[in-house]
């Protein structure tokens, strides 16, 4: 963990100004993600740091008075810091991500950091990390999606994607059905970029039909709420999801809403019929 | 305040880095000027500054360096272990590792994803970092990430609170040993200190921060456990177009103009009788005789809690 980010960066300005002499202030500010007043507050530090003795002789030499920074005298510092076994970590599971969407030249380079990672570290990118890439450059662009889901293959009109739990979800245009869909982004089994767009109908989807309802737990409540997302007072966008839901429960959780349990009920015997 | 330790911290780097033979705390205490207080105080303030270095991958080397008196420690910093080193990079070598750490730049690991890219920058191998395929992005960012992998590094003992089976804050004691993903999952795979045996553990059941303790352990050898799943095969039929998720990667047995009939393997029988539940009653269990008789009795359960 960078306890100490400010740390961090002080030890990497030296050898990126060494490598970019002459960059300018604000230039740095940007590629370290900090104000300019920052950066300045930096360079005098670093500025007084040096061999010790700490004579001028030793010190560090920084110009930076005219708004462009050169440095001198800064051997020690001159090349980067080596990578943590964080960032060593973290670049591989980039690599993967890369080469699950098709980068040969990944492979190797990941072999090589993985050779120094003292840790094992195993990640498998799941079909969000490998088709997200092209969804948002989809919304940005507004060009349609070829996908397939649930095994047929349609296309759609890409407007936003958005967190739930821990799953990503795409907000479309369905052509086929000519409405509004939601897409579970890593049960995208392919997709493919088009290069046409085209407008949505009626441009914004009409507001997603969020439904409260009050359930009660018997049994594995931890389960319950990675299922349903609560375990007393619950919000879902189907019911036909949620009595889907319940059925894979088995028995942990009831529905209290009349109309659900109904619905539910009518499932369950249709269901038991096919064991007669 | 801050200025002044993170100034004590630069120049301790420096003078470590610069030194041929190991400098011993006397030596260092005089050559790097912040160093004040009693000897205990000082001590104590190097030794915090050892830790602040070493989390930016900054190893100090220790060595006895008198003959008579073992405890006479020397510090150094080896230059070669300092330097950003992946042996020698081509320009698209580079691009492609700045384009790995785009994928964490939207998350709580975003610092580092930047500080790496700067220091991917600072090599003086110039690559052309426009004409690049799109930037990769992680979805499931691992919580805790960095803590877990410091632990396992430096081979410690962490604590923390697990959400068990009953949504219960349960304390543990573990040995961290890896860490891998599992659809679209993360898992700490570590020796429980209590039962004495490896097990997995869900990352986003951790409750909280993780603590590292001092005490170390030694690491076993071992393999991450993943697909290493006992794999339960069991038969079912579809109705066709219907539970595609179940029909996808099966073995079709037969199929007439109704049904489809499948044999599938499941990470367990749970897994099995959950799915052919959800997708009841487009989906029937039909063998082994213990999926279909767990799922009638589910069936049974869920009537008499809503009939």
């Amino acid at each position: 963990m960078v306890n100490n980010p400010r740390l961090a960066r002080l030890i990497d300005l030296v050898p990126f100004i060494s490598a970019n002499q002459g960059i300018s202030i604000s230039d740095l500010a940007n590629r370290f993600g900090v104000s300019a007043a920052e950066i300045e507050k930096d360079l005098w530090l670093l500025y007084m740091c040096g061999l010790p003795g700490q004579t001028p002789l030793e010190l560090m030499e920084f110009e930076f008075e005219d708004g462009y920074v050169t440095v001198r005298n800064a051997e020690e510092l001159r090349f980067p810091r080596s990578l943590t076994q964080t960032e060593l970590a973290t670049l591989v599971i980039g690599l993967e991500i890369l080469q699950s969407r098709g980068s040969e030249s990944a492979e190797n380079l990941k072999q090589r950091l993985i050779s120094k990672l003292k840790t094992k570290v195993d990640f498998v990118p799941s079909a969000t990390e490998k088709y997200l890439p092209e969804i948002s450059r989809a919304i940005q662009e507004n060009l349609i999606l070829e996908i397939v889901y649930s095994g047929k293959t349609r296309e759609v009109i890409p407007f936003e994607t958005y967190q739930d739990g821990s799953n990503l979800y795409l907000r479309a245009f369905c052509k086929a059905a000519i409405d509004w869909r939601t897409f579970k982004i890593s049960k995208i089994q392919e997709l493919k970029l088009t290069d046409h767009g085209e407008l949505i109908p009626n441009q914004v989807p009409t507001s997603v039909n969020l439904i409260t309802t009050q359930i009660r737990v018997h049994h594995s409540p931890r389960l319950v709420r990675e299922m349903l997302g609560g375990i007393d007072e619950i919000q879902v966008y189907s019911t036909d999801w949620l009595i889907s839901q319940v059925l894979a429960l088995g028995g942990a959780v009831e529905l209290l809403d009349p109309h659900l349990r109904k619905a539910l009920t009518a499932r369950i015997q249709t269901s038991q019929n096919q064991y007669l | 305040m801050a200025s002044e330790k993170n100034e004590r911290l630069i120049n301790l780097t420096i003078a470590l880095l610069a030194t041929k033979k190991y400098l011993t705390k006397t030596q260092i205490f005089n050559a790097v000027p912040g160093y004040e207080g009693s000897n205990e105080a000082t001590d104590r303030m190097f030794e915090r500054d050892k830790e602040e270095l070493r989390s930016l991958g900054i190893e100090i080397e220790m060595k006895s360096i008198d003959p008579f008196f073992e405890d006479e420690i020397g510090y150094r910093i080896s230059p070669e272990r300092y330097k950003f080193d992946l042996g020698s990079l081509t320009a698209e070598e580079v691009a492609l590792l700045a384009l790995a750490a785009e994928a964490w730049k939207e998350s709580a690991l975003s610092d580092l994803a930047r500080s790496t890219s700067i220091r991917l920058q600072s090599l003086g191998i110039n690559s052309n970092f426009s004409d690049l395929p799109l930037a990769p992005t992680i979805a499931n960012v691992p919580p805790n990430f960095s803590e877990i992998l410091e632990a396992i590094e430096l081979s410690k003992i962490i604590t923390f609170n697990y959400v068990n089976l009953q949504e219960q804050k349960e304390p543990k004691e573990l040995a961290p040993l890896g860490i891998y993903s599992q659809s679209n999952r993360w898992y700490l795979y570590a020796i429980d200190q209590e039962k004495n045996e490896p097990r997995s553990y869900r990352l986003d059941r951790i409750d909280g921060a993780i603590k590292r303790t001092k005490q170390s352990f030694q690491k076993p050898e071992f393999t991450l456990p993943k697909n290493h799943f006992p794999q339960v095969e069991v038969l079912f039929k579809v109705r066709r177009d219907h539970a595609l998720e179940l029909s996808n990667q099966s073995e079709l047995i037969s199929e007439d103009d109704e049904w489809l009939t499948c044999r599938k393997a499941f990470t367990s029988e749970n897994d099995a009788i959950s799915k052919i539940l959800q997708f009841s009653p487009n989906a029937v269990a039909l063998q082994p005789i213990q999926v279909v008789s767990a799922v009638t009795e589910a069936l049974s359960q869920l009537m008499r809690l809503h009939g």
